[in-house]
């Protein structure tokens, strides 16, 4: 089996932390929630899938095994389109698995904390006020930021889909009771000042949530943002994005740069002369702007803009989920799409005649449209060292790894269900 | 699955074993030290030798499609006849490496080493050359088309009778590289730079070469047809048989240009009539020597006789006339030009665009050059002088010839 981040015993924080307690390790199995790699310091051995493997690999044909029931139809960038077939049933199983766990994972922030805060002898005091000597209540915190790590992701991708995208508003109904429940937890440590961060954090989402925009306006972003700081400022082991931010970023741009036609080195090299580095900025430009500030002609730096519009617009829908299921299902969409490309570049190289070479050379340009639009996808989810492992396969060893990435989504979906 | 391990491979190398014909597909080599080691014929697709240390490496026919060879040191490798296809060679060191009929079709060369090294005759279609180092590399008669080869640096290269159609050569450093009789149709190359580059005879029709620099260019005999030239240098170019037709010479930079035959600089025009010359593709009426008979006449039985370094075209019909050239004459049978029954002598220069049917033999006696383009068509004894005649004749050119050497009355 291959596992990502973690999964199923939840023995260590189900014991009670007694003062004397040895804090447990900040190990991933201990952060049901993580999808995308744990803060630094805390990621886990990565495999050659950039997943962990504990028992041995499923079949890689097990997706391909499945039936096939339905076809959806992809209309590509080159405007070729391309039948995939997606096992819609594994799809809606997910979905159904994924639903069902959210409350459960939910409730096992609250059980989580609440383990800290009523262990033997804390008497829901400060760990000082109970009697703990000073190394032991360091121990303590210790401990309550590791915990609180796993259990604020969904905090954290809020915010990273909030600096890299337009994130909708029901992202809301995730963080909310994470960070509530951080608040009650913080209470019970005796840290108040991380309680009024966290009030100051509920405060911004329900100022969203009472303006009935539709969107999460740029004043209110700017508010989340602030307000986020000072959690992070109170706990920065749980909540420090920098780090992230900057593997997924860089990603994205270039992958999202490089699927724009005529968007080349050259031109690359011109836009990154330029400082156009981040998302933030191709959302805030005119054409004008990038063609003055990197020295190309206005129709392909409109092309440009254009393009991180419509990646904007793209983040914006779909109803997220802990699990981001939405993406989900676009990844198993778009690696059913590689599979069939890949199948069909090999078949093309087989042949000598004059339409095998011009398919051969259209299949060529799509295979690594849609690898850029997985890398794309991938580097959301927080996986970029997947993305950095799929560069150096092959595009069937690409596909193999992706379908045991798939896989392992949903087993774990699976166990979270039984849980 | 690969017949032996990484360690297995390391340990033969160790001992001095030769992998040639091995299996070692999708093996992690990477940053493995493999310098000279026999990898002829070897299977390495899809294997990592990411910064492996390849130096002096035989890797002869090796399949090495899709390998991802990133950094790789592959300097003075052999690589001939290797199936790079798909393969990743981004900043690889490939310097002096000998890549003659290699197959890199649609591979990753970004920013790679390349200068030194022997292309010839490889497939490099839809390749990613953005940013290679190419100086003083040997291309000639490779595959490139759809190649993107922007800011490639490229200086004294050779890719002459390259497929560079529908490439992409964005501000690629061409400087003083040799493009004999390369097709460059459709090619982009926005500002990309082509100072004293040789282009004789090359394709370059429908490029779109907006603001490049042709300054000093060797374009003689070149094909530009509907070719987008807006803004671009041409100072200096030697244009001699150039065809220009329907090109877009808007706001082009142009002092002047050599319309000599040899593209020595003896026919320097200058200013606007430069500039008309290109329009024309003849020279303006301004020329000194410049004779023009226009579609439409008919000329019978005239003995004409042009002074050296002339410029003469023929446009309309001409019937048993006898021609004389100076050293140095061009005479141009345009595309409507018919010569019948005529005889031509003297120094000069020919090219045939149109018909030249002879009656008595030797119709052409002592020309310096013949060229005959693949519209012309020409049935005649052609008698060479002391020195011999420089021949060219063009795929499609209709030819019924009899070449007669100095020494040798006979023909053959």
């Amino acid at each position: 089996m291959y596992t990502i981040g973690a999964k199923a015993p939840v023995a260590p924080i189900a014991k009670p932390v007694a003062p004397v307690a040895k804090p447990t390790a900040p190990d991933a199995d201990h952060d049901d929630l993580s999808w995308a790699p744990p803060p630094s310091g805390q990621e886990p051995p990565v495999s050659v899938f950039g997943l962990r493997r504990s028992n041995p690999p499923p079949s890689p044909d097990a997706a391909s095994e499945a039936p096939l029931p339905s076809t959806t139809r992809i209309e590509g960038r080159a405007k070729a389109e391309v039948e995939v077939q997606v096992d819609d049933a594994d799809i809606a199983g997910l979905l159904d698995d994924l639903e069902d766990s959210v409350d459960a994972l939910l409730d096992d922030i609250d059980a989580g904390f609440d383990r800290i805060v009523t262990s033997p002898g804390t008497d829901k005091g400060t760990g000082t006020e109970a009697g703990f000597t000073e190394h032991e209540t360091r121990e303590v915190r210790e401990l309550f930021t590791q915990i609180a790590a796993g259990h604020m992701r969904p905090v954290r991708d809020f915010m990273i889909e909030l600096k890299l995208g337009d994130p909708p508003r029901e992202w809301i109904d995730l963080v909310r009771p994470a960070v509530s429940s951080l608040g009650k937890s913080a209470e019970g440590m005796g840290l108040t000042e991380l309680r009024a961060a966290t009030d100051v954090y509920l405060e911004a989402l329900d100022l969203v949530v009472k303006s009935e925009t539709s969107r999460i306006t740029p004043e209110q972003a700017k508010e989340l943002t602030d307000a986020f700081d000072l959690l992070a400022s109170e706990l920065p082991g749980a909540f420090d994005l920098n780090e992230e931010r900057d593997r997924r970023e860089p990603i994205i741009v270039q992958s999202l740069l490089r699927q724009v036609p005529e968007v080349r080195k050259v031109a690359l090299d011109k836009l990154y002369a330029a400082g156009l580095t981040s998302l933030d900025m191709y959302y805030a430009a005119k054409p004008y702007d990038v063609a003055q500030a990197a020295g190309l002609s206005e129709e392909l730096a409109g092309r440009i803009v254009k393009r991180f519009a419509q990646y904007r617009r793209e983040t914006s829908v779909g109803a997220p989920d802990l699990e981001r299921t939405h993406e989900h299902k676009k990844m198993a969409v778009l690696v059913a799409q590689l599979a069939q490309q890949t199948e069909a570049f090999d078949a093309a190289s087989k042949s000598w005649s004059s339409r095998a070479t011009q398919d051969k050379k259209k299949l060529r340009t799509e295979r690594n449209d849609t690898v850029l639009e997985l890398n794309v996808l991938l580097a959301r989810l927080g996986e970029v060292d997947l993305v950095k492992q799929l560069e150096k396969l092959p595009f069937q060893g690409k596909v193999d790894a992706l379908r045991a990435y798939m896989a392992e989504v949903k087993e774990r979906a699976a166990a979270e269900g039984r849980r | 699955m690969a017949d032996y391990s990484r360690d297995e491979v390391l340990a033969k190398v160790r001992g001095g074993e030769k992998l040639a014909r091995a299996d070692l597909r999708g093996l992690d080599l990477s940053k493995a030290v493999l310098d000279k080691v026999d990898f002829r014929r070897a299977d390495l697709e899809g294997a990592n030798l990411e910064g492996a240390k390849l130096k002096g490496a035989n890797l002869a026919n090796a399949n090495l499609v899709e390998a991802y060879l990133k950094d790789a040191d592959l300097r003075d490798a052999k690589l001939d006849k290797a199936d790079l296809e798909g393969a990743n060679l981004e900043r690889a060191n490939l310097e002096g490496a000998d890549l003659k009929r290699a197959s890199l079709e649609g591979a990753t060369l970004t920013e790679a080493n390349l200068s030194r090294a022997l292309v010839v005759n490889a497939s490099l279609e839809m390749a990613d050359m953005g940013g290679a180092k190419l100086e003083g590399a040997t291309l000639s008669h490779a595959e490139m088309s759809e190649a993107y080869l922007g800011a490639a640096k490229a200086k004294g290269a050779d890719l002459s009778n390259a497929d560079l159609s529908r490439a992409n050569l964005e501000e690629a450093d061409l400087t003083e590289a040799n493009l004999t009789e390369a097709d460059l149709s459709e090619a982009k190359g926005p500002g990309a730079n082509f100072t004293k580059a040789c282009l004789q005879r090359a394709n370059v029709s429908q490029a779109v070469l907006a603001g490049a620099n042709l300054t000093g260019a060797d374009l003689r005999g070149a094909d530009f047809t509907r070719a987008d030239l807006h803004g671009a240098k041409l100072t200096g170019a030697k244009v001699f048989g150039a065809t220009f037709s329907e090109a877009n010479l808007d706001e082009i930079e142009l002092e002047f240009i050599d319309a000599s035959t040899d593209g020595d600089g003896t026919r320097r025009i200058t200013g606007d009539a430069a500039l008309e010359m290109l329009r024309s593709g003849r020279p303006s009426a301004e020329v000194p020597g410049r004779r023009y008979f226009g579609k439409g006449d008919v000329m019978r039985n005239a003995a004409l006789e042009f002074g050296d370094n002339s410029f003469v075209e023929i446009e309309s019909r001409f019937e048993k006339c006898s021609i004389a050239l100076g050293a140095g004459t061009e005479l141009v049978v345009g595309d409507a030009g018919v010569l019948q029954s005529c005889t031509i002598e003297g120094a000069g220069n020919i090219i045939i665009h149109g018909r030249f049917l002879e009656e008595k033999s030797p119709g052409i006696v002592g020309p310096k050059r013949l060229i005959v383009s693949s519209r012309g068509a020409i049935q005649a004894t052609v008698h060479q002088p002391e020195g011999h005649t420089q021949f060219a004749f063009e795929p499609g050119s209709r030819l019924r010839l009899n070449i007669v050497r100095p020494d040798d009355e006979k023909g053959r």
